[in-house]
């Protein structure tokens, strides 16, 4: 079953001399529970994929399923309700809220849903993440690589449909990338969820079930590369 | 953490230093805006209790009433009180000149005829005298004095009661004789006057107009209290009305300004805010999420702001009072010092919530419009400018004053906002300074030279008498006297002592003239109006160099990290110092230059306005730039020095 798919997918910005093409025809597909990387030089237009496919931003054509719902159709309002339910973002530079403890940050897309947090899951993860020492912790107090398995606890959360990764182990040293991309990987074998990582790292993106790469706006998919 | 919302406490608990910033902004806009206004409402209340005094307590009266017309507006249900007060010419008590008049005993108080001792006259053969007369000769009540009418007709009178001094008689020296009603109506009057004294909430002008149409009087028979009118905003007079619209243009420039003070202050750090909310845009939150944090957010914010701005108006307003209080206790003694305005609190609470609410939502919206993955990365947070203007800079500054200039020049949005704030208190002073004017407030002022007693003389006065007189210890004689005048000031202390002397040196030839009451009165109505106007001035000074010194604050305090890059890279604390400076200054002379010729541009309207002469302001423009390139140096100091206290490498890193 295909938890995400977009079909014929442009986006442009900017009109006449300016005008520049991030993304072309692109149409691929991701099934629950896969582990897809991206990869492509700067500029190529992963960021643009991820925002598309990350409902954060809507394409100029062309069509982005998620879940069995059609993203491009929906208004404002509803997408912000659709993201917070069904997307996990992690990001390179952690970005957690400072004034919050690790616990906070974690249940903080829950609140936003207005729902009541599981203790029960939210402990198990905290258990999984192994920062159950340091849930009252606040993120200046923890090392990079606590913080994004606070980002990645953040992510899992609310069980997203999907969970979107951009360069997460960008700022972390070999240690700590293993320890993140294993959890990664954990969870997706644990939960079933299915994880989009944009990677500079070829290594890494090797860890994934799937490869997308990009170039120019133009999305192609790299043999199955599994270990 | 039990919601969302509770992320606005803790965010604001988070970053002390720039909660305090804008709790500190938003105290001193609201304790603007409620100083002024209630300052302006006890002004209204001081001039009232002046006007009672100085004009009495009526609204409007008739010349030379018919009794038909007495008879129907007295019995009419928006008239409080009303009564009748008739000159009755001139007469002769023992002798000496006297006015004579008869006044109705139930409107004699409205008219601050006040009974110091025993009773108003009833029976025909009974008489009112003021005090000082009877002081002068040793009267006392009961005493038989006679007096000659204005018919001719002389017979002795019985002295009932004794009344206040009036300011004016005692000065011209002429004692007023209060007569019976019988005695009144034996007399023709030279004028009447019927005194009206509507009630509360009656609409005067709509009335009035009523009353002249319904007993067809003229309008040259109508006269009105116009200063009392005035305060009760029920007033046609084209003047008064012109001071009105200015009084709205000025405060309705506090509230501006106010708006501005806390608009400005939230605008400085947006950039932060923008990447926060996009944080939370990423992580599910809705754009009505965001609004409501925010909301919660300003909320927090005003209830710690605006109780202490409100106490801190009030606390102005109560300094203003009780000057006010100390110089005359006897005329504002009625009047609490601890004003409770209405007006004052509700235009400041307003202004506060509204403007923190308003204010505090443009992050939101900005970050609404930028991609929140975008935001988070902070990919469009730094915008560099196609033109490089620094060579020029650098050739004529050392690189680190041509960066600080360069810094203010180029961040477009907080040069304006810096200079905007600046310059509108600028303007805001500038346009207040129009009042301070006695010539606008309508009232001489007593000057240095004002004869405080006059001696006249028909049959001309020695100059040994003067040279008397100038020997008397706690006297002056002012100017050259002449052949028929000498004009005294008495020093102030044991002066009654001083006149009993003059009154010794003198004979009967020479009349006495005390014009201290009528000075005093003068005196009172000015200063009144100068206590408020010079607080209005001196608060509005005051808060700008506060705001300024707040606005840089927070400006430098937002660029903390920017700042400890440039240390990272091996900027001094001296260079920084001067790159610091440099940027205030140049802050500070945008918005003093802008705001000094909005100011004059206003001072000029607001006087062309008044029909009155404009010159240009020099030295209020001189003042304002000293003291903006002050306030600049000095609001660098305490930021800067926090910034040199903390560990650069904790400043880049945190988030």
């Amino acid at each position: 079953m295909n938890i995400l798919s977009t079909l014929n997918l442009y986006k442009t910005y900017g009109t006449g001399e300016t005008k520049v093409e991030a993304l072309k025809q692109v149409s691929i597909s991701v099934s629950k529970g896969e582990f897809v990387s991206v990869i492509g030089p700067s500029g190529s237009g992963k960021s643009t994929l991820l925002n598309m496919v990350g409902a954060l931003d809507q394409p100029t054509s062309g069509m982005v399923t998620i879940d069995g719902r059609e993203v491009h159709k929906m208004k404002e309002e509803e997408l912000s309700v659709f993201r917070r339910r069904n997307i996990g973002f992690i990001f390179q530079s952690f970005n957690l809220i400072p004034e919050l403890n690790v616990e906070e940050n974690i249940v903080l897309p829950i609140l936003l849903d207005y729902q009541k947090p599981d203790q029960h899951y939210i402990k198990e993860l905290l258990g999984l993440l192994g920062l159950t020492e340091r849930k009252h912790h606040l993120p200046s107090q923890l090392s990079g690589g606590q913080q994004q398995r606070v980002a990645i606890g953040r992510a899992l959360a609310t069980k997203p449909a999907i969970i979107l990764a951009d360069e997460p182990t960008g700022n972390l040293d070999s240690k700590n990338s293993q320890d993140v991309m294993n959890l990664l990987k954990l969870s997706v074998a644990q939960y079933h969820q299915t994880v989009i990582m944009i990677t500079h790292n070829h290594s890494y993106a090797s860890f994934a079930d799937r490869v997308f790469q990009v170039n120019d706006g133009m999305v192609r998919e790299l043999g199955a590369s599994r270990r | 953490m039990k919601t969302y919302l509770d992320l606005a406490p803790k965010y604001l608990s988070g970053h002390k230093n720039k909660t305090r910033l804008t709790v500190l902004s938003v105290v001193m806009a609201v304790a603007l805006v409620v100083g002024i206004f209630s300052m302006l409402d006890a002004l209204v209340t001081f001039e009232k209790a002046q006007v009672l005094k100085s004009e009495g307590n009526y609204h409007i009266l008739i010349r030379n009433p018919t009794q038909t017309e007495i008879d129907i507006i007295a019995s009419r249900i928006d008239v409080e009180n009303s009564g009748m007060l008739k000159d009755l010419g001139e007469g002769k008590i023992n002798d000496e000149m006297c006015a004579m008049g008869y006044m109705d005993g139930n409107f004699a108080g409205n008219l601050n005829i006040v009974l110091a001792e025993g009773e108003a006259p009833k029976n025909d053969n009974e008489i009112m005298l003021e005090k000082w007369y009877l002081d002068q000769l040793a009267l006392h009540i009961g005493d038989t004095v006679n007096i000659a009418l204005s018919n001719g007709i002389a017979d002795d009178y019985v002295i009932s009661g004794v009344i206040n001094d009036w300011g004016a008689t005692k000065a011209a020296s002429i004692p007023f004789v209060f007569v019976s009603k019988g005695t009144s109506e034996g007399l023709s009057a030279v004028t009447s006057q019927y005194f009206v004294l509507f009630k509360v909430g009656v609409n005067i002008q709509n009335t009035e107009r009523e009353i002249a149409a319904g007993l067809n009087i003229s309008a040259d028979r109508v006269g009105y209290n116009e200063g009392l009118l005035a305060l009760m905003l029920q007033t046609k007079n084209n003047r008064v009305l012109t001071f009105y619209l200015i009084g709205m243009v000025l405060f309705g420039l506090v509230l501006v300004t106010g708006i501005v003070m806390i608009y400005n202050t939230f605008n400085i750090s947006v950039m932060d805010r923008v990447r926060q909310f996009g944080l939370l845009r990423c992580i599910g939150a809705s754009k009505k999420q965001i609004r409501r944090i925010v909301r919660r957010e300003s909320l927090i914010i005003s209830l710690k702001a605006i109780p202490i701005g409100v106490l801190g108006g009030m606390f102005i307003t109560f300094i203003c009072s009780g000057i006010l209080k100390i110089y005359n206790p006897y005329l504002f003694g009625d009047i609490s010092i601890f004003s409770f305005s209405g007006i004052g609190i509700g235009a400041g609470v307003l202004t506060g919530l509204l403007t923190v609410l308003i204010a505090s939502m443009l992050p939101a919206k900005k970050a609404a419009k930028v991609s929140p993955v975008n935001a988070v990365t902070g990919s469009e947070s730094v915008k560099i400018s196609g033109r490089q203007k620094q060579g020029v800079l650098t050739r004529l500054f050392p690189v680190e004053i041509a960066m600080g200039v360069n810094n203010a020049i180029n961040k477009k949005r907080t040069l304006i906002l810096m200079t905007s704030s600046i310059a509108i208190s600028i303007i805001l002073l500038l346009g207040f300074s129009v009042l301070v004017n006695p010539a606008f407030m309508g009232m001489k002022t007593d000057e240095p030279y004002t004869p405080d007693l006059t001696l006249t003389s028909d049959q001309g006065i020695t100059s040994e008498l003067s040279e008397k007189l100038s020997q008397i210890e706690g006297g002056e004689v002012l100017g050259k006297p002449t052949e028929h005048q000498i004009d005294l000031q008495l020093s102030g202390k044991n002066d009654e002592q001083t006149v009993n002397e003059v009154a010794a040196v003198i004979d009967e030839t020479i009349t006495l003239h005390d014009k201290r009451q009528l000075n005093a009165e003068a005196d009172n109505a000015f200063m009144t109006i100068a206590v408020f106007i010079y607080g209005f001035v001196a608060v509005i000074a005051l808060i700008s160099i506060l705001n300024m010194i707040n606005t840089m604050n927070t400006s430098i305090v937002s660029r903390s990290k920017y700042l400890a890059m440039l240390r990272a890279v091996g900027m001094s604390d001296k260079q920084l110092n001067k790159m610091v400076l440099a940027q205030s200054i140049t802050y500070s002379l945008t918005g003093c230059i802008t705001g000094c010729v909005l100011g004059v541009v206003l001072q000029k309207e607001l006087l062309d306005f008044l029909a009155t002469d404009w010159s240009f302001p020099l030295y209020q423009i001189v003042g304002i730039t000293v003291i903006c390139i002050m306030t600049g140096t000095l609001s660098v100091i305490s930021p800067l020095k926090k910034i040199k206290e903390t560990v650069i490498s904790e400043t880049i890193t945190s988030l």
